[in-house]
């Protein structure tokens, strides 16, 4: 072992001692620093993948959209688009504004014509209707047939209605009906059930009915608004609703794609640039715990002068001196990161059983995951962001002993002998 | 025999002057020409401020003088390279100081190997020379210890095998007692002249003390920045 790193460990940790008390706190401080990064790192991308995935999940991959697309259009379309490779299966829709009513109260949800045959390769909305709690208001796709709805969860309860209730529905056709003085008679419904996506928005704000109710209820004739794609896993949405785009202009079809990432641009623009923010933000603990080192080296150099001179007696060269205290500062940060990166995945783990026990003490627990939504503190690991973290902090430790380093290897030996 | 092969160390016509506080130069050495034969023992007397020190450090080129040649084993050292400069002084030169310089973080037996670690691989002959010296230096109970927990004789002992430990032709010795009490003072002295005779290394020791001054072959006093024999 080259002595510089032999002297700079042996600073580090003494013979006959553990560590040396100065050490440890340096170590302790990047560990913090690393740590608290990491964690709110992956919690954030937790988050962000848990708000996509619900995006996903309201949205599907691609939307294809044209106004009214009419009935031999769209059979058409649905089959090119099935036989696209990076498609994994696609479904027609109709969707528009309805009112509801149920005595006096009257509310605007939206409604979703389905095939309720193709509508879960797409979207999950089975799963939706598993998440339901409450056995009696459950049901499944099965029960949707053109007499029937499927309301959210909260859309019904604001509704005060059960499965078996019978809705109204009004719609914007309807207006039209009744502006040439035609009697207006909403079409009734019967609940079959609800589902719940977990989504409040979606929940309180979409009712399900077949393709077929939809169709009669905006007078489409066979038509639809669009059709849902999903895409195979690790395509991007972006590119295969662009190549779309081109060959639908090409062919002169007056049709739009629409993906969901383009749809929700800005706010996932804000998503991810908050979690840029929170890693400058956060970087600035590693900045300060490397102020930490380069304060406890230099106090160390000045401690240690008269021992610097003696190394010069002993034959070595300035650039070994510097060595000695750079090496000391890069085994400090690579140490804290090490640690901090166990501490993180060890804290991660355990994250779920942290923060009930963090709540357990304020009595908080039901309200908080009311709030929240999700079941549990999200997290996801990205190699990305260990691997930038912790590059960040060792380049900070490093430079932080360079300033010590430095003056180490300026000092003259024999002053540095002479000093008290 | 020749004169170089038989001097192992060698000033002449050094001359080192500091800046002073009040902007004033002070000359401290003025071409002072000083050779140390292989094997003797030396002792430079002087005033406090006569510049023995600067001398100690100008010879060992931890400090260069502003005129004059310095030779180690008949080498010229300012023709060295750095590196060599660094790798020579370690094998040709061997320190004592008034206050210990043990590293604090080292035990005793890693404080005495580290003078080898400096400049090569160490391996089991270091580290059995080190236990031998710190024998002969009287701690062989103690290789384990920590300097902290040393007395000053002890540490001084300490310093005196590490000193020692790469067969230096020269153990230069800066007031080796300065801090010790009359009693311990003599036992250092007379481990510090006995080893360094065994260990066939010349000896310049800085004292005060006439009595210890007596004790080596010969005698020199640094005054008006010149070395003038005592017979
Ligand atoms: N780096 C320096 N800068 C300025 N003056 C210096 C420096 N080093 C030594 N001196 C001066 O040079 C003179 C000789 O100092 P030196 O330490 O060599 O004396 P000494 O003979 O060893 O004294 P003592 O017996 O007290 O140890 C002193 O006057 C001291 O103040
Ligand atoms: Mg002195």
């Amino acid at each position: 072992m080259p002595w510089p790193l032999y002297l700079a460990l042996k600073q580090l940790f003494p013979t006959g001692r553990f560590f040396s008390f100065y050490s440890a706190i340096s170590i302790v401080g990047v560990m913090l620093g690393v740590m608290v990064l990491l964690i709110v790192q992956t919690v954030m991308n937790g988050f962000g993948d848990k708000i996509r995935e619900n995006i996903v999940a309201r949205d599907a991959d691609i939307r294809v959209m044209g106004g009214i697309i009419k009935r031999d259009e769209w059979k058409e379309l649905l089959t090119e688009l099935e036989a696209r490779e990076e498609v994994l299966a696609a479904t027609p829709y109709a969707e528009g504004v309805v009112m509801m009513k149920n005595g006096q109260v009257p509310f605007m949800p939206y409604l979703r014509g389905i095939d309720p045959e193709r509508e879960g390769m797409v979207l999950p909305l089975e799963k939706f209707l598993k998440n339901v709690e409450v056995e009696e208001l459950k049901c499944t796709l099965d029960d949707l047939d053109d007499e029937t709805i499927i309301l959210g969860v909260d859309l019904a309860r604001n509704l005060q209605v059960l499965p078996g209730d019978v809705v109204e529905v009004f719609t914007p056709l309807m207006l039209e009906k009744a502006k040439q003085d035609e009697i207006l008679l909403p079409r009734e419904m019967k609940v079959a059930g609800v589902f719940r996506s977990g989504w409040y928005e979606v929940d309180s704000l979409y009712g399900v009915v077949t393709l077929r109710v939809m169709q009669e209820l905006y007078g489409l004739d066979r038509g639809i608004h669009g059709i849902s794609i999903k895409l195979l896993d690790g395509e991007d949405a972006d590119a295969v609703s662009r190549s779309l785009q081109e060959d639908y202009d090409s062919k002169g079809l007056p049709l739009r794609t629409l993906s969901w990432l383009k749809k929700n641009e800005s706010f996932l623009f804000f998503l991810s640039m908050e979690k840029w923010v929170m890693f400058f933000i956060m970087i600035f603990i590693i900045l300060v715990a490397s102020f930490s080192i380069a304060v406890t080296l230099s106090v160390s150099v000045l401690r240690k002068t008269r021992e610097i001179g003696l190394l010069a007696a002993l034959g070595a060269r300035r650039g070994q001196i510097a060595q000695t205290f750079c090496l000391q500062s890069i085994a400090i940060g690579t140490l804290g990161v090490t640690l901090g990166i166990a501490g993180a995945l060890l804290a991660l783990q355990y994250r779920n059983a942290v923060v009930t026990f963090l709540l357990g003490i304020f009595n908080a627990q039901d309200a908080f995951y009311q709030l929240y939504g999700f079941e549990g503190i999200p997290a996801s690991y990205s190699m990305r962001d260990f691997v930038l973290v912790s590059f960040f902090t060792l380049l900070l430790t490093t430079v932080a002993g360079l300033l010590p380093a430095i003056r180490a290897a300026r000092l003259k030996p024999a002053e540095a002998l002479r000093s008290e | 025999m020749n004169d170089t092969v038989n001097t192992v160390l060698q000033a002449k016509g050094v001359e080192k002057s500091f800046q002073g506080p009040d902007g004033l130069t002070i000359d401290v050495l003025r071409s002072a020409d000083l050779k140390v034969h292989s094997g003797e023992s030396l002792s430079i007397r002087g005033e406090s401020g006569s510049g023995k020190s600067t001398f100690l450090n100008v010879i060992s080129w931890l400090d260069q003088p502003d005129k004059g040649l310095v030779f180690w084993d008949g080498l010229e050292v300012p023709a060295l390279s750095r590196q060599e400069l660094a790798r020579r002084r370690s094998e040709v030169l061997g320190f004592v100081f008034q206050s210990y310089y043990l590293m604090p973080e080292l035990n005793v037996l890693e404080n005495v190997v580290m003078a080898s670690r400096m400049i090569r691989m160490i391996g089991r002959a270091e580290w059995n020379r080190a236990e031998q010296l710190l024998e002969k230096v009287g701690l062989q109970e103690r290789l384990k210890q920590l300097p902290s927990k040393l007395s000053g004789g002890e540490r001084q002992r300490v310093a005196i095998a590490r000193a020692l430990m790469n067969r230096p032709s020269v153990i230069l010795a800066d007031e080796p007692t300065g801090n010790l009490d009359e009693e311990t003072a003599s036992l250092v002295m007379e481990l510090l002249l006995n080893l360094s005779r065994k260990e066939e290394a010349s000896l310049v020791l800085v004292t005060h003390n006439p009595t210890f001054a007596a004790r080596t072959d010969r005698q020199v006093m640094l005054s008006g920045g010149k070395f003038e024999e005592v017979s």
